[in-house]
This record gives structure tokens, C-alpha cells and sequence, in this order.
């Protein structure tokens, strides 16, 4: 008798298969724990970083030390590249630019504390008009030019896998994302490590049912209301008399362990007897209306806004509000109809303005909020037409014209302070004098982008020596320090 | 000794240890056979070994480093303690759904109130299978809930209630449960779900995934 262990989604069920007899089998079939300490004793690592409940007595979670961390896709590949102003190996401006539809020698926008872009810009129009100066004083920005196959979901672009690797844990709430279909919650593939699984937010209710027992699903829907929450009683009380035996004994991991188990089973009580779980920014007790009206959800906000419905706003406000609370872990969302190529310009134009929008809103949440944040806009491929100045139409996708963004605020550092001042500026890779993007740079493929995109982050955060453990193999200490942008 | 044992005597020896090593733990692991086609089939002629619930042990004493289930191996943990033979299509669903909530690696630092909420989810739907597994077999050849029938009306025994939380105990704390816990249960089990002739088969299914939950869901099954 034969059977094959089946890998889905992380899950390991025994489907029919030749009993274990060794150590190793027992332990890959997790069945050590059932038989006993006396075969095979566990020795387990201490993943450092981890967002845990800390070791305090109050089960006060530790202080972030991970920045949050947001990925905007733009479905259907964005003009990105004529929102910004690609710079050459030399950190020179190209002769022209007419190639992706900014115009031969485009006037030029400083923002970011020195970043170049073109003034026909909208995505930068969009960005300012929500952000103000003094967030994008604290905001730094890098330009990675990387090629990326056009209207489809497999580019590696989605680095959330990496963060989560890096230690970017939620205190209530796993990854959040909003499209379903796909492993990483956006349509970009995950580069290097795969996330965890998110969770898909369509509404502020999608969140609050993944918290504690609340609108449960399944078997334990069979219990009425006070059935669960005397459940979630009932687990904290033998998982407390147990944990007082394990703290009891000769071990720091086993008193560490009672401590947590007893903060956690404790916590989901509160959260499955509270209707407020801090999950609502409508609801913040000091920032709920600016929030509100930042984000354009306050009673009577227009239906739409900033290519947005009302719920869509509210929704998404609600998963970068608890990115930045630290309260869920990496969050993607996913902004579909980038495929604008639709022989006008007037439809690119609105929906990079639209992008821009957001972008600026989530870095002035963070402002308002007191915290980092780490934004970074990618798309699948781009789009392209005749050419020409920036009233010129769009007809058709051009990868080869691919990049994305990365933004991050810190509300204690100006930007100046938190870029690197070297010859590579504020830009990863470099368009060729051929007006693409240079598929021989350090960042010729999305994977690698990728992989500096997660260094930056990890710069940001202040955990860069991390980066060789996490993604080895991806750059020597030549390419890193080019790669990274931070300072 | 002929050469042939000779050579073969080291994988004697291993079988023979490993024998030694299982049968000092009773209803560990899963009680069953194995059909051809794979999958593990529930008794249906030898119920297992009467278990006495008198006595109670105290959890041993543990010195070493311990840490929790994970994400890898968290669901074949519970499916082997409880020796559920197929996972549902709900409990998958349940697990796509929580298991981003329960990290790779099961360190005692990595434990967070939305990771015990998703062992108690999982939890939930594995006890789910239990009771779904064992409802249409005969009450006396029931592996964990022995003499409950799911498919009568009719009130859950205390003897009955005493003899499925020794049976729980035995295959997910590897141990026997203490008189507190015991308490503990039997009070929540009695005070959710009081007991009458008229207590219906989905009525006593609902408390049995509840006290089966509870303790799957606890530390000492949990822990590596």
C-alpha cells in the first residue's frame, strides 16, 4: 500500500500512504507530537523580528519595528514611465522622450526633494493633490526601470512574500489583498518566496469576521454566539492551567510560549466580545474624521472618487489603515483597467491621476497616523503608441518601457537625509539611449527588481543585513549598494 | 545466527525499538487499517481498548525547548491525533482561509491571537470530520465519542461525557486529563449544552465538536 502526501496551499493531508517508520517520517508527518517527546524532541529556531505579543507582562504587542508595507498594482500595464523621467546609465536625461509620450524635452517637476519628473505628470498631479508638501518632504522616492510582460499575472513584481520572510507580521489580521484569484491578493506574481495566504477585503465587515470568532463560517457557525464565545472561554482556561505546567518547568521557550498562549487566547475573548476592534478608521477616536475626509467617506462623500465607489474607498481605507496601525501584515491592492491603450490619452491620463490619488492618500494617512510607510506601484508592462508629446495617443502595450515605483514616508527624516547622494540618484537601472528600459541592467528582469525593491525596504526598515539570508544569491555587494536608494 | 539475519539485523532492531516506543503510548496516532486504495478506513470490528476514567495524570515535565504547530504541519497533526481518515472540502476551505494567520515556523515567539484563532478554526472543522466520521457507525465502536449516538435522540450520559473527554485527552494531550480539567470541561459542556431525552443527534453533534474543539484547540495539544 502506497500513498502520496499532497502540497496544496501549504497543507499537508494524509491522503493514504505507507506508514511512517523512521524518525524523519514521523517528524514530516507531524506525528512526533502524538507520540510522545521520548522519539524525536522538537529544537526549534527563534525567528527574530517576529510581531508576536512580547514577553510583557500586559501582552502589550512590541513596537513595530518593520515599516508598513503596500503594493498598488496597476492591472493591465500603466504608462509609468512617461509619469516620471527615465534617466540614462549616466544618470543623464534621455534625448528624447517622445517615445513614451512625454515629448522631445519635456519641462521638467521637481518633488521628493529633488526627483525629476515631467510637469504633464498626472500621476504626480494626483500624488500632490492629496499629499501635501510637508508629507512629501518626508517621502523618498526611487524609480526602478525594469521590462515586464505585458496584460498578465505571472510577472514577479509582488515582493510581500519577501516582507513577510523579513518578519512583517499583522497584531490582528494576515495579508490582506483584494483579488482572489491569485496567491498574492494583486495580479503580480510573488517573487522569490511565496506569501502567506491573504486575506480578500472587499469591506470593513471582511475584516472584522476574520477577527476572533466573530461571523464565522463553518463547523463552528454550528455554535450559537454564546456557544463560541464560551469556547474561546474555555481554551484560554486549559490552555492557561497547561501553560502554568510548561512556565513551571526548567525552560525559557516553555515559560515564553505560556505567556503568549495566554496573551492570545486571552486577546481573542476581547476581540470576540467587542464591536470594536480598532479595525474601523471611521471610528478612530483622534483621526476617524480626518481619515474620513481624507479618504473621502464621510456622509455625504461623493459616490465617486478618484476612480473609486464608496465602498471600494471605504475598503481600502480600512486595509492601509490597519497596515500602517500594525495590525495586519502586507497589504496589495489591485487596481484594474491599466490597460487603457484605447487610441486616446484622455483615459490614461484620468487613470494615472486616479493612481496618483491614492498613493498620496495613503502616504498622508501614514502622516496622520505618525508612521512609516512603504508604497510601491507596479504594473505588467506599460503602454505605448506613436509617440510624441504628452497629448500623444496610446494604441498598444510596451513592456519594453516597464517600471515601477517605490515611495516611502518617514514622519522623522526628510527625504533628503534618507536617500543615498551617489551616482545612481534615486533610480535602479537606467532606460537605454534606444528609449527602453535596459534588460542588462542589475534589474533586467522582474525578479530581480524585485529583489531590489525588497532591499530597499529592508534599508528602510533598518534590517538590510537581513537581505542576504532572505534572498541570496540575487546581488553581489557591487549591485547591492547600486540596488539600494536608501541611506 | 544465519548471515541473511545478520545483515538484516540492524532494521530488526530499529522495528523492534520503534514497536517498544509505541506501545507505551495507548490511542496515540491512528487506530485503523489502510485500504487498498490508500485511505485510512475507521474500525468498524475493534472499537480499541476500554478506557478507565478513573485517575487523572498530571502533564509532564518538560525542560527542553518547545514550540507549537505551524503552518506545515498543523493539519495532519490534528487529522492523525483524532484519526479522521478524510478531510472535508470545508475544512479545506476553513484551512485556505486561516492558515496566512499561522506562521511556517512554530517558535513559541510566533504565537498571535489571530494564529490561536485559526488553531481553533481548524480545529473546529477537524472535530467536524470526527463527528461526521464517526455519526453513521455503531455508538460502541466510536474511537472518540464511544457511545454517543448522533442519529437518536436522547441525552449525553455523564459517564458517556467522562469517557470522551479521557478518550480526547488520551489522543490529543498524549496524556490523561487532570480533575481541573475535567471540571473544566464537563461544567462548559453542561452549562452550553444541557442534556434531555429530547436532546436531538445534531444537537449532541454540536456539543461534542465543542468539547472536541476546546481541547484541540488548548496548549498541551498545540505544542511540540
Amino acid at each position: 500500500m502506497t500513498y502520496k502526501a499532497k502540497k496544496s496551499a501549504k497543507e499537508y493531508i494524509w491522503d493514504g500512504h505507507a506508514k511512517p517508520t523512521t524518525r524523519r517520517e514521523f517528524l514530516a508527518k507531524g506525528l512526533i507530537s502524538a507520540s510522545g517527546f521520548v522519539i524525536a524532541p522538537s529544537i526549534l529556531q527563534v525567528i527574530s523580528g517576529s510581531q508576536a505579543f512580547a514577553a510583557d507582562l500586559d501582552c502589550a504587542p512590541p513596537p513595530s519595528g518593520l515599516p508598513a508595507f503596500i503594493v498598488v498594482n496597476l492591472s493591465g500595464g500603466a504608462a509609468l514611465a512617461a509619469n516620471y523621467m527615465p534617466l540614462d546609465r549616466g544618470r543623464q536625461k534621455l534625448a528624447s522622450y517622445a517615445n513614451i509620450g512625454a515629448g522631445v524635452s519635456p519641462t521638467e517637476t521637481m518633488e521628493f526633494q529633488g526627483v525629476r519628473f515631467p510637469v504633464t505628470s498626472k500621476f504626480l498631479e494626483g500624488v500632490r493633490a492629496f499629499a501635501p508638501a510637508a508629507t512629501l518632504s518626508k517621502t523618498g522616492f526611487v524609480g526602478t526601470m525594469v521590462q515586464s510582460g505585458d496584460d498578465r499575472a505571472d510577472n514577479k513584481l509582488d515582493i510581500s512574500g519577501l516582507v513577510s520572510a523579513a518578519g512583517l507580521t499583522g497584531g490582528l489580521l494576515p495579508k490582506l489583498g483584494t483579488v482572489a484569484s491569485q496567491l498574492t491578493g494583486v495580479r503580480q506574481a510573488p517573487a522569490v518566496l511565496d506569501p502567506p495566504a491573504p486575506l480578500i477585503v472587499n469591506s470593513v465587515a471582511d475584516l472584522s469576521s476574520a477577527i476572533g470568532l466573530n461571523g464565522t463560517a463553518g463547523a463552528l457557525a454550528r455554535l450559537n454566539a454564546n456557544q463560541r464565545g464560551s469556547l474561546l472561554k474555555l481554551i484560554d482556561r486549559l490552555s492557561g492551567s497547561q501553560g502554568r505546567q510548561l512556565a513551571s518547568a526548567n525552560s525559557a521557550s516553555g515559560q515564553t510560549l505560556s505567556k503568549l498562549v495566554s496573551c492570545a487566547t486571552g486577546k481573542n475573548i476581547e476581540l470576540s466580545s467587542t464591536t470594536n476592534a480598532g479595525i474601523d478608521p471611521r471610528v478612530d477616536t483622534a483621526l476617524g474624521t480626518n481619515l474620513s475626509m481624507l479618504w473621502q467617506i464621510q456622509a455625504g462623500a461623493p459616490a465617486t472618487a478618484f476612480g473609486r465607489s464608496t465602498n471600494q474607498r471605504i475598503a481600502f481605507s480600512a486595509m492601509v489603515y490597519n497596515a500602517i496601525k500594525g495590525n495586519a501584515a502586507a497589504v496589495g491592492l489591485d487596481l484594474g483597467g491599466y490597460d487603457y491603450h484605447d487610441n486616446t490619452r484622455t483615459t490614461a491620463d484620468r487613470m494615472d491621476r486616479d493612481a496618483g490619488q491614492l498613493v498620496g492618500i495613503i502616504l498622508q494617512t501614514a502622516a496622520l497616523m505618525g508612521k512609516k510607510v512603504f508604497v510601491q506601484v507596479v504594473s505588467d508592462g506599460a503602454a505605448g503608441g506613436p509617440g510624441g508629446d504628452a497629448t500623444s495617443v496610446f494604441t498598444s502595450d510596451t513592456g519594453t518601457t516597464g517600471m515601477s515605483y517605490i515611495m516611502a514616508y518617514d514622519p522623522a527624516r526628510n527625504a533628503v537625509d534618507m536617500m543615498k547622494n551617489d551616482a545612481f540618484l534615486w533610480q535602479i537601472g537606467q532606460f537605454t539611449s534606444g528609449g527602453v528600459s535596459d534588460a542588462n541592467s542589475i534589474v533586467g528582469s522582474p525578479e530581480k527588481a524585485s529583489a531590489a525593491a525588497f532591499a530597499n525596504y529592508l534599508q528602510f526598515a533598518g534590517l538590510i543585513d537581513k537581505f542576504q539570508s532572505i534572498a541570496p544569491g540575487r546581488f553581489g555587494a557591487n549591485e547591492l549598494n547600486e540596488a539600494v536608494r536608501f541611506a | 545466527m544465519s548471515k541473511r539475519l545478520m545483515k538484516k539485523r540492524p532494521m530488526l532492531i530499529t522495528i523492534l525499538a520503534f514497536s517498544a516506543l509505541v506501545i507505551g503510548f495507548q490511542n496515540c496516532g491512528i487506530e485503523g487499517s489502510f485500504s487498498k486504495s490508500g485511505s485510512l478506513t475507521q474500525p468498524s470490528v475493534t472499537p480499541g481498548p476500554t478506557i478507565t476514567t478513573t485517575g487523572t495524570d498530571e502533564p509532564a515535565e518538560d525542560t527542553r525547548k518547545v514550540g507549537v504547530n505551524h503552518s506545515q504541519n498543523m493539519l495532519v497533526t490534528m487529522q492523525n491525533q483524532l484519526g479522521v481518515a478524510a478531510i472535508s472540502a470545508g475544512t479545506r476551505t476553513t484551512l485556505a482561509t486561516q492558515i496566512g494567520k499561522v506562521p511556517e515556523q512554530g517558535t513559541a515567539e510566533s504565537v498571535t491571537a489571530p494564529m490561536w484563532i485559526a488553531v481553533t478554526q481548524i480545529s473546529g472543522e477537524v472535530c467536524n470530520d470526527l463527528v461526521v466520521q464517526e455519526t453513521p457507525v455503531a455508538p460502541d465502536s466510536h474511537r472518540i465519542f464511544r457511545g454517543v449516538n448522533f442519529q437518536v435522540n436522547g441525552a449525553i450520559t455523564d459517564v458517556q461525557k467522562a469517557d470522551v473527554v479521557r478518550r480526547l485527552a488520551r489522543s490529543v494531550w498524549s496524556r490523561n486529563e487532570t480533575a481541573d480539567e475535567k471540571k473544566d470541561l464537563i461544567d462548559a459542556l453542561n452549562a452550553n449544552f444541557p442534556q434531555a431525552a429530547g436532546t436531538t443527534g445534531a444537537q449532541k453533534q454540536v456539543a461534542m465538536i465543542f468539547l472536541c474543539t476546546a481541547m484541540t484547540a488548548s496548549l498541551d495539544a498545540q505544542k511540540m
